[in-house]
């Protein structure tokens, strides 16, 4: 049976275009009588969106995941061998993909006027943050060295664009060209800018197809 | 960095699956090896040597060669 598979970039952003959507109708149409959510800053709601992306990108994970270990799947044979394979390291990956948009859409929520109280949002956040990186500590045995350098070679990028991007931003901010990143700018930039050296790390190897 | 994983791999009859069991590594990490996206620690080189039975320039092919004195 030939099944292409669509790469993990195809994946990201379809949860991209999905995410955005969602957030725009939800502001557009069921929430406009909320007025905390309809005065939303523009920090606010790009954290929201992104949270959703990653939200959805983590669901799909976690289904293509389930249809890898269900009988009679409909997968391509080798992402079959590749989800069975690393069945529980990318279940982990992906809770800790789920936690961290689900942390970026309570902060998005809650905050100064927020739809949601900040003492929930925290201990909401520390208790999902928790869970992330003890997963995240879970994983790093499950991985053999090319994940394993795939990893460091993300963190390595990232730290530079941190750098690059960041501090880029502030340098115009405190020259007043543009204004200063608020806090969840930087928790929303940290995040994409992960996401983005991730995607560096895996591509520049030529891996995203099997992945 | 070029090698001839693939061939030793196929000549022995096991499949990326097999090799990667045998080595203690994950079938993708043998799949980058053999398509060249990925050059292998030291440690897991010497071992595919070893299961091969040949030495490592022999499954890894350098072109460096050092100067004449």
């Amino acid at each position: 049976m030939t099944n292409h598979k669509p790469p993990a970039i195809v994946h990201f952003i379809m949860s991209i275009v999905v995410g955005f959507a969602i957030v725009a109708l939800i502001k557009r149409f069921a929430l406009t009588d909320t007025r905390s959510l309809s005065a939303m800053s523009v920090s606010a709601a790009i954290a929201l969106s992104l949270g959703v992306v990653l939200l959805l990108f983590a669901i799909m994970g976690l289904l293509r995941l389930a249809a890898a270990h269900a009988p009679g799947t409909a997968l391509a044979a080798e992402e079959t061998d590749t989800n069975l394979e690393g069945g529980r390291a990318r279940l982990y990956s992906l809770i800790v993909i789920a936690a961290m948009g689900l942390t970026l859409i309570l902060l998005s929520l809650a905050g100064p006027g927020g739809a949601l109280p900040p003492a929930i949002a925290l201990v909401s956040v520390v208790v999902l943050l928790g869970i992330a990186t003890g997963l995240t500590f879970a994983m790093w045995p499950l991985l053999d060295e090319l994940p394993r350098t795939m990893s460091r070679e993300t963190g390595n990028a990232a730290f530079y664009l941190i750098v690059v991007i960041g501090g880029g931003w502030s340098i115009l901010a405190h020259l007043g060209f543009v204004p200063a990143p608020a806090p969840l700018d930087w928790l929303t930039m940290f995040t994409v800018i992960m996401f983005g050296a991730s995607f560096l790390a895996v591509g520049r190897r030529g891996l995203l197809q099997s992945r | 960095m070029e090698n001839r994983l693939k061939i030793v791999r196929e000549a022995k009859g096991w499949s990326q699956g097999e090799l990667a069991r045998r080595l203690g590594v994950s079938r993708q990490t043998i799949n980058a090896v053999e398509t060249d996206k990925y050059d292998p620690s030291l440690p897991l080189a010497l071992r595919m040597a070893k299961l091969f039975r040949i030495a490592v320039p022999e499954l890894f092919i350098d072109p460096w060669e050092p100067e004449k004195e």
